[in-house]
C-alpha cells in the first residue's frame, strides 16, 4: 500500500479512519498507547538471562542452519548421492560453477575434517570428478539412484522443465544402455548444487539395500568397509599419473584396504565411504563381467587426462603433504604395483575379447540388412521362371548328353532301366540358378517336392501352350529374365581355335608334317609297286561323277579337309543313330521300306566321306588314311562299323589295310625308337594306342570268321602295296601280322584235327598261301632283328641299352615281336627255320644271358619271350647252354 | 550326374584362371565357385584372399571339366547335335 503514495498510508498508520470504527484498532506501542500492558503482572524473569544467554556475545555454536555446517557432516553420504544421480544429473554445467566458490571457503568444526590438513584432504578436491573416476554405475546402481533422488527432498525447487528434462534424460540413458556421455560425467560433480541432507537413517537403509544387492553377486560381506579414503584416493592419484585408473583396482586389493580400514575411526566416514566402496564394487564387477560401455577407452583416456588436469591445481605442497602422510597407511607399493599390473592385463584381455566379439556382432548385423529381401515366394518365383526357360518338349533333342549319359551311367550301374526313360528336372535336387544348399533335408525336402509338381504343371502348361500357338510359344518366355547373348563378344573378337592347314605347331597336329617329311622313301616304294598289276585285281573301280567333283584332282586331303570330312562323318553317324529312335513299328511295312532307304542312303554317304571310292592310287596317303591321322578319325572307324553290313565292312578294311603303311602310326613309328620323352614320341604312343583300341580292335570280330581268301588277298595287299619292313617295325603292323600269320596256322590246326567247318581252306588254297608264305618270308627274313623296338633303341643309342631303359621295358616292347616271330616260324619250312635261328641266334643268347644276371621276375619273362620263339621251333630255351 | 560340387577350371575372358568346387551354374552359365585358387597367383595377389566368387557367364571363356567326369566323346557328339540344331533353325 505504501507504494500507492505516502499520504495514504500515513492516515492509515496514525489511525485516520476513525469514522467509520468496524475495524478494531490496537495502538500498541504508538503514541496513544493506553499503557494497559504495563498493568500486566508479570514475574520470574529473574533467570532470563541464564537461560537466555543474556546479553552476552551470541556465538555460532548453535547456528546449524546458516553456516551450512551439516553439509560438512552430511559431504560423504551426499558425495554417494551424487555419484548415484550423476546418470539423471542434468543441470548444465555453467550453473554449476558459479555455487562451487561459495562452498569452497567453508571451513568449520566439521569440516576441517575434510581441510587440507586431515588424511581425508583429497577427497573434497576429488569431489568434482568422482563422476568421471567412475565412469558408469550398472543398472541397478542407476535404478536406485534415481530412487534416491526422488525420495530425497531438494532445498531448490526444481521447475517442471528440469523434471521433465531430467525423465527425458534417464529414458535415454535406459535406452543407450551403460554407456553415459562424457560430458555428463563432467557436469555431474559439485556437492552444494543439490544439497540432499540425507540423514543417518537414510544412509543406513541405502548400505542395507546395496548389502541385498551385492551379496547375490558373490561379494564378501561388506561390514565397516573402508575408511581408508587417504589411501584409495591416494591410489587414484597415482593413477593420474596414467599408469592405471581407479577401474584397475582389484578385488586383492580391495581386500587389503579392507584390512587397513581398522585404523580408521569414524564411524560415519565409514558407513559413507562402505558405500562408495560398494560402488567401485560394483563398477568393477561390471567390468570384469564384460559390461564396458562401448566408449570405455575414450572415458579412460579422458580420465586420466582430467585427472592430471586436478593434479595440476592442487597446491603442491597439499599434494607432498598428502603423500607423505601417507606411507604408514598405504601398502607395500610392489604388491600394488604386481596387483595393479594383474588387474590391467586381465581387463585388457576383456577388452581384446569384446572387442572381437564387437566386430562379429557388427558383421552379422551388417550383413543381416539384407536378410529377407526377397521372401520365399519371391524366390520360388524366379526359380519357375528359370526352370520354365530350360523346360522342354523334346528333352532327348534338346539336353542329349545329360539323357545318354544317364543312360550310360545307368547301364553302368546295372540298372537297366527302361530304355528311352528320361531323367527330369530336380532329380537330383540341384536346379543351379545360384541357390546354395539345395540338397537339404526334412522340409527342404518337401519344399523341393513341391517345387517339382510345380515344375510338372508348368512342363504341361507350356506343351500345351506349344500345341496352342505353334512355334512362337517356344519363345513366348525368351529372354524374360534378360539376353543371354550380348554383342558385347564381337566387340573385340578373337579367334579361338585355329587349325592349321599347313604347318601344324602342336605335337598333335605333327602327322601331315611327319608324313611329309618320311614319305620319301616309302612314296618311291609305292611309285613302284602301284605300277604292279596287283592292286588292280581286287579294286578296280571307276571314279564315280561325285568324287570326281571332290577330288578329281588326286590331290592328298589337307588336314583341315580331313576334319571337316571326320565333322561330316560324325553328323551322318548322329543321322543314323538318330534314326533307330525313330524306327517304325514293323506293322507300317511302307514306313519300314522308307527308314530303311533312308538309313541306306545315310550309310552310303558315310562310305562316300570315308573317301572309299577313291582309287588307291590316287594319291599318296589317301583320302582315308588322312581321314584316320587325326584321333577323332581313328575313334568314328567302330562307330561306322556298326552300321555296315560285313561286305562293306570288309570293303572298308581292304582300303585301309591296302594302304597300311601310309598310316600315321606306321610311319611316325620311328619316333617311339627314340629314347627321350618328347612330345612327339608321347602323341605317336596316343595315337598308336588309340588305333589298336579302336580300328584294330573293332576289326578283331570280323577278322577272326574270315576265311582264307580274304586274309590271304590282304596278304598279298600288304606285300605288294606296302612296305612291308617299316609296317613290321610299328606295332599296329606288327599286329596286323601276327593276326593274319595266327589265323592261317588255327586254320592248318583245324584241318589237321579233321574239322569239317565251313569255310576252312581247301588244300590248293593252303598251297597257294605257303608260296605267299614265301614270298614274305624272303622280304621280311633279312630285317628280323631289326623288329624289336630294344634292338632299334639300342641302335639309336651309342652307350647300349641298358643304360638309357630300363629292361623291364624293353621286355614288354618286344613280346609282341616275339609273338610275330613265334606266328612266323610255324609256318616255315625247315630250311626257313634254320635261317630263323641263324638269324635270331644273337638275340636269343643275349636274352638268356642276359635273363640270367636279372632278377626272377626278369628272368621268368626274358625267357618265356624267348621261349615264345623256341617253342615254335619246336626248341627250349634250357636246351641252350651258355 | 550333374559336375556340381566337382573341381572344375574356369578361363575369363580376362585371361585369369579360377579353380573351384562347382556350386551351382544357371541358364545364363553364371558360375557360383568355392573355394577357389587363382593360377597364377604372383600375377593376381588381390585373389588371394577370396575364397568363393560368382562368375557372370557372359565373361566365361572355357570351363575345364574333371576329364573322367565327363564322357568326352559323347559330349562332343552333344555340340555336334547343338550345332545341328543352331543351323537348322
Amino acid at each position: 500500500m505504501a507504494f500507492f503514495g505516502l499520504p495514504e498510508s500515513q492516515k492509515y498508520l496514525e489511525g485516520g479512519l476513525h469514522e467509520d470504527e468496524d475495524v478494531a484498532v490496537y495502538t500498541w506501542g504508538e503514541d496513544g498507547y493506553d499503557g494497559l500492558g504495563d498493568a500486566l503482572v508479570e514475574g520470574n524473569d529473574d533467570f532470563n538471562d541464564d537461560t537466555f544467554g543474556g546479553s552476552d556475545p551470541i556465538g555460532q555454536d548453535f547456528d546449524f542452519q546458516s553456516g551450512r555446517k551439516l553439509e560438512a557432516l552430511e559431504r560423504p553420504a551426499e558425495r554417494t548421492q551424487t555419484y548415484q544421480s550423476h546418470r539423471d544429473h542434468h543441470v548444465p554445467e555453467q550453473r554449476l560453477e558459479p555455487q562451487k566458490p561459495q562452498e569452497q571457503p567453508k571451513a568449520s568444526t566439521i569440516e576441517s575434517l575434510w581441510d587440507n590438513k586431515s588424511p581425508f584432504s583429497v577427497l573434497p578436491k576429488f569431489d568434482s570428478n568422482r563422476g568421471a573416476e567412475r565412469p558408469h554405475l550398472g543398472s541397478q546402481g542407476s535404478a536406485q539412484s534415481t530412487d534416491h533422488g526422488r525420495t530425497q527432498s531438494h532445498p531448490r525447487i526444481r521447475t517442471v522443465e528440469e523434471i521433465e528434462a531430467e525423465m527425458r534424460a534417464a529414458a535415454k540413458q535406459a535406452r543407450s544402455g551403460a554407456s553415459p556421455s562424457l560430458p555428463r560425467a563432467y557436469a555431474q560433480p559439485s556437492d552444494g548444487h543439490r544439497p540432499q541432507p540425507t540423514s543417518l537413517e537414510e544412509l543406513e537403509r541405502q548400505m542395507k539395500q546395496h548389502n541385498l544387492n551385492q551379496l547375490p553377486r558373490g561379494s564378501s560381506p561388506l561390514t565397516g568397509f573402508p575408511t581408508h579414503v587417504a589411501q584409495h584416493s591416494f591410489a587414484h592419484q597415482r593413477g593420474s599419473d596414467g599408469r592405471s585408473s581407479s577401474g584397475s583396482i582389484s578385488e586383492a586389493q580391495l581386500l587389503q584396504l579392507q584390512r587397513l580400514q581398522l585404523q580408521q575411526q569414524q564411524q560415519q566416514q565409514q558407513e559413507a565411504l562402505q558405500q562408495q566402496m560398494y560402488r567401485q564394487r560394483q563398477v568393477e564387477l561390471a567390468e570384469m563381467q564384460g559390461q564396458i560401455p562401448l566408449d570405455y577407452q575414450q572415458q579412460q583416456q579422458a580420465l586420466a587426462q582430467y585427472q592430471q588436469s586436478l593434479l595440476a591445481q592442487l597446491k603442491p605442497d597439499e599434494f607432498i603433504q598428502a603423500s607423505s602422510r601417507s606411507p604408514q597407511l598405504s601398502f607395500d607399493p610392489e604388491v600394488q604395483e604386481a596387483v595393479r599390473q594383474k588387474a590391467s592385463r586381465q581387463i585388457m584381455e576383456q577388452e581384446q575379447l569384446e572387442g572381437r566379439r564387437r566386430r562379429k556382432a557388427m558383421k552379422i548385423s551388417r550383413m543381416s540388412r539384407y536378410n529377407d529381401l526377397m521372401t520365399q515366394s519371391d524366390k520360388d518365383f524366379i526359380t519357375r521362371i528359370q526352370v520354365s526357360q530350360l523346360v522342354t518338349a523334346d528333352p532327348y533333342a534338346e539336353d542329349f548328353y545329360a539323357q545318354v549319359w544317364s543312360t550310360l551311367v545307368r547301364n553302368r550301374m546295372g540298372g537297366g532301366d527302361t530304355e528311352g526313360s528320361v531323367i527330369k528336372f530336380g532329380q537330383n535336387g540341384g536346379v543351379g540358378g545360384g541357390v546354395p544348399g539345395q540338397r537339404g533335408s526334412g522340409r527342404r525336402q518337401n519344399a523341393i517336392q513341391r517345387m517339382e509338381a510345380q515344375v510338372e504343371r508348368i512342363i504341361s502348361n507350356a506343351r500345351i501352350r506349344e500345341k496352342e500357338k505353334g512355334l512362337h510359344s517356344i519363345h513366348s518366355l525368351q529372354g524374360a529374365l534378360g539376353k543371354t547373348s550380348g554383342r558385347s563378344y564381337k566387340a573385340a573378337p578373337r579367334q579361338l581355335l585355329q587349325v592349321d592347314a599347313v604347318a601344324p605347331s602342336s605335337p598333335s597336329l605333327s602327322h601331315t608334317q611327319a608324313q611329309q617329311h618320311t614319305r620319301e622313301g616309302s612314296a618311291d616304294f609305292i611309285a613302284h609297286t602301284a605300277k604292279s598289276s596287283v592292286h588292280a585285281t581286287t579294286h578296280q573301280r571307276e571314279p564315280s561323277p561325285v568324287e570326281a567333283e571332290g577330288h578329281s584332282d588326286n590331290k592328298p586331303l589337307t588336314r583341315k579337309q580331313a576334319l571337316m570330312l571326320i565333322e561330316g562323318l560324325y553328323d551322318l553317324l548322329l543321322k543314323i543313330e538318330h534314326m533307330r529312335r525313330e524306327q517304325p513299328a514293323p506293322e507300317d511295312l511302307a514306313g519300314v521300306d522308307d527308314w530303311k532307304n533312308r538309313r541306306a542312303s545315310l550309310i552310303d554317304e558315310v562310305l562316300h566321306t570315308l573317301q572309299t571310292q577313291v582309287p588307291l592310287d590316287a594319291c599318296v596317303p589317301h583320302p582315308l588314311i588322312s581321314i584316320l591321322a587325326p584321333a577323332k578319325g581313328k575313334r568314328v572307324i567302330p562307330r561306322v562299323l556298326r552300321h555296315l553290313d560285313p561286305r562293306r565292312q570288309l570293303g572298308l578294311l581292304y582300303a585301309i589295310v591296302a594302304n597300311f603303311s601310309q598310316l600315321d602310326v606306321v610311319i611316325d613309328a620311328h619316333y617311339l625308337d627314340t629314347p627321350q620323352d618328347s612330345p612327339e614320341r608321347k602323341e605317336v604312343e596316343r595315337q598308336t594306342q588309340l588305333f589298336i583300341t579302336h580300328v584294330f580292335q573293332s576289326y578283331l570280330p570280323l577278322l577272326q570268321d574270315l576265311t582264307l581268301q580274304p586274309i590271304h588277298e590282304m596278304t598279298i595287299l600288304l606285300l605288294e602295296r606296302g612296305n612291308l619292313v617299316l609296317l613290321a617295325k610299328s606295332r599296329p603292323g606288327l599286329h596286323l601280322l601276327t593276326f593274319i600269320l595266327s589265323q592261317v596256322e588255327n586254320f592248318k590246326q583245324e584241318i589237321a584235327e579233321g574239322s569239317q567247318r565251313a569255310g576252312l581252306p581247301t588244300s590248293s588254297e593252303l598251297q597257294s598261301w605257303q608260296t605267299l608264305y614265301d614270298r614274305l618270308f624272303h622280304v621280311l627274313s633279312s630285317h628280323l632283328v631289326d623288329f624289336f623296338p630294344s634292338t632299334r633303341l639300342a641302335a639309336a643309342m651309342p652307350f647300349g641299352i641298358d643304360y638309357y631303359l630300363d629292361p623291364n621295358i624293353t621286355d614288354v616292347l618286344d613280346l609282341p615281336v616275339w609273338r610275330f616271330l613265334a606266328a612266323f616260324a610255324v609256318h616255315a619250312s625247315m630250311e626257313q627255320q634254320q635261317i630263323l635261328v641263324v638269324r635270331l641266334r644273337e638275340k636269343v643268347l643275349d636274352n638268356v644271358v642276359s635273363a640270367s644276371k636279372g632278377t626272377e621276375i626278369e628272368y621268368r619273362r626274358r625267357l618265356d619271350n624267348v621261349d615264345l620263339f623256341l617253342h615254335a621251333l619246336g626248341l627250349d630255351s634250357s636246351q641252350i647252354n651258355i | 550326374m550333374t559336375l556340381t560340387d566337382q573341381t572344375v577350371t574356369v578361363e575369363l575372358k580376362n585371361d585369369l584362371s579360377i579353380t573351384g568346387v562347382l556350386k551351382s551354374v544357371d541358364q545364363f552359365l553364371n558360375i557360383r565357385l568355392d573355394s577357389i585358387k587363382v593360377l597364377d597367383e604372383a600375377r593376381h595377389p588381390h585373389m588371394m584372399a577370396v575364397k568363393n566368387c560368382f562368375i557372370r557367364g557372359s565373361v566365361v571363356r572355357y570351363v575345364q571339366l574333371p576329364a573322367a567326369a565327363v564322357d568326352t566323346q559323347l559330349l562332343e557328339d552333344a555340340t555336334r547335335r547343338e550345332a545341328a540344331n543352331q543351323t537348322k533353325k
